[in-house]
């Protein structure tokens, strides 16, 4: 397990990428890892076409923009523990996309339960039109999904996404502590906070803190996976790709940025 | 599931169908029903060149992103521009209108690495996927 401290979301996005790559070509076991954001930072998903005015909006609000290698729509990543989960070719077996979520993320669900939350796939107790409400303004939080995960009869508190390469997994998930919907609003406009998506200080009541969210992703995870979780550190190998990757990107974003804020090209 | 007995596989779930030096290449029945109805087809440029194990185009189906990886070597004559509206043809038909790319192959020697059917059976019987 790796428990990283918060670091902008280039970098995030460049080690969740090493990960997946280095974990392809070997045998090994499976790795968590627990992150935040340095800056209030939106994810885009791997296939989805933000229209030009809402990246100018992200970035004139000091908000950073990066894609991710796993597909969904748009996250606002600010007050939350971001997980991923790397699975190496043949350390589990599943036999359908679906299964692979339930599976991998059966440590946050064990986790939730531990901080007192009842939360389950929207898969497992939803049929039909329940499972799918398109993306109306690419805020992935106001969409549903077959693979968010639910709470109180049917609204999300986890999202999900998966990258896959060669084999091998990666889980993407954001567990958010609190919402500030303000800022969802003025980013994703007026509908996009729509009262279908809460966090943990909706559920509980309180907010809990970054350190009891941690201790329970890890025994969590313990109990998931049956055997003790080490936390450890990126190898050599994943931090230089890591680094290899997040110099290529850094130079599309600089330009997207500039552009964006300047009008330059 | 089909396996047709004319086409080779790769361990990583593509079908090659050869014709010449000209290979068409899409994913099996397995690939397929593994990642459920697809939603997204990003697909390379015709002239691009692939290396044998590089990835060539992403599919995406709930939330799921996949890298394809080819399974040889080469140039990419031609590609499916009718899964760009329509990738669930993907799922319909993975062996016929699903596929993806045509390669005009660099190093035909690379077949020889490739599963005929019945290997490729045997290997998914042998990881207890099917």
């Amino acid at each position: 397990m790796l428990i990283d401290e918060p670091c902008d979301g280039l970098w995030n996005m460049a080690v969740d990428e090493a990960l997946l790559r280095v974990a392809s070509g070997k045998r090994c076991g499976i790795t968590v890892r627990l992150y935040r954001w340095k800056h209030r930072t939106v994810s885009l998903g791997y296939f989805s076409v933000p229209d030009e005015m809402f990246v100018e909006r992200c970035f004139k609000t000091g908000v950073d923009v990066v894609r991710r290698i796993s597909g969904g729509g748009a996250v606002l990543h600010d007050d939350e523990v971001t997980y991923s989960i790397i699975v190496p070719r043949d350390a589990i077996k599943v036999s359908s996309v679906l299964d692979a979520y339930k599976q991998l993320a059966d440590g946050v669900i064990r986790a939730l339960h531990r901080l007192g939350v009842d939360a389950h796939f929207r898969f497992e107790r939803a049929c039909g039109d329940e499972l799918r409400r398109p993306m109306a303004n690419q805020f992935c939080y106001s969409a549903c999904s077959p693979v968010d995960i639910v709470v109180m009869g049917s609204l999300k508190l986890v999202g999900n996404a998966q990258a896959r390469f060669k084999g091998s997994i990666l889980q993407h998930g954001s567990l958010p502590l609190s919402w500030d919907r303000k800022t969802i609003e003025s980013l994703f406009g007026d509908t996009a906070s729509n009262g279908c998506f809460v966090s943990l200080e909706d559920v509980l009541t309180v907010r809990p803190s970054y350190e009891e969210v941690i201790e329970s992703l890890q025994a969590g995870f313990e109990e998931a996976l049956m055997q003790p979780v080490c936390v450890g550190k990126l190898s050599d190998e994943e931090r230089e790709l890591a680094s290899k990757i997040a110099m290529r990107k850094s130079a599309v974003w600089r330009q997207a940025k500039a552009s964006a804020i300047d009008g330059s090209d | 599931m089909r396996f047709p007995e004319e086409l080779l596989y790769s361990p990583t779930h593509e079908w090659v169908k050869v014709e010449g030096n000209m290979v068409t290449i899409g994913i099996t029945d397995f690939a397929q029903r593994e990642m459920g109805e697809l939603t997204y087809v990003e697909l390379p440029d015709v002239g691009e060149y692939v290396d044998a194990g590089q990835p060539f185009c992403v599919i995406e189906s709930i939330k799921a992103s996949e890298e394809i990886c080819s399974p040889v070597s080469g140039t990419v004559v031609k590609v499916n521009e009718s899964l760009l509206d329509n990738p669930e043809i993907v799922n319909k038909d993975p062996y016929g209108d699903g596929w993806l790319i045509v390669l005009e192959m660099s190093s035909p020697d690379e077949l020889k690495g490739l599963l005929s059917a019945q290997a490729y059976v045997e290997m998914l019987k042998k990881e207890g996927r099917i």
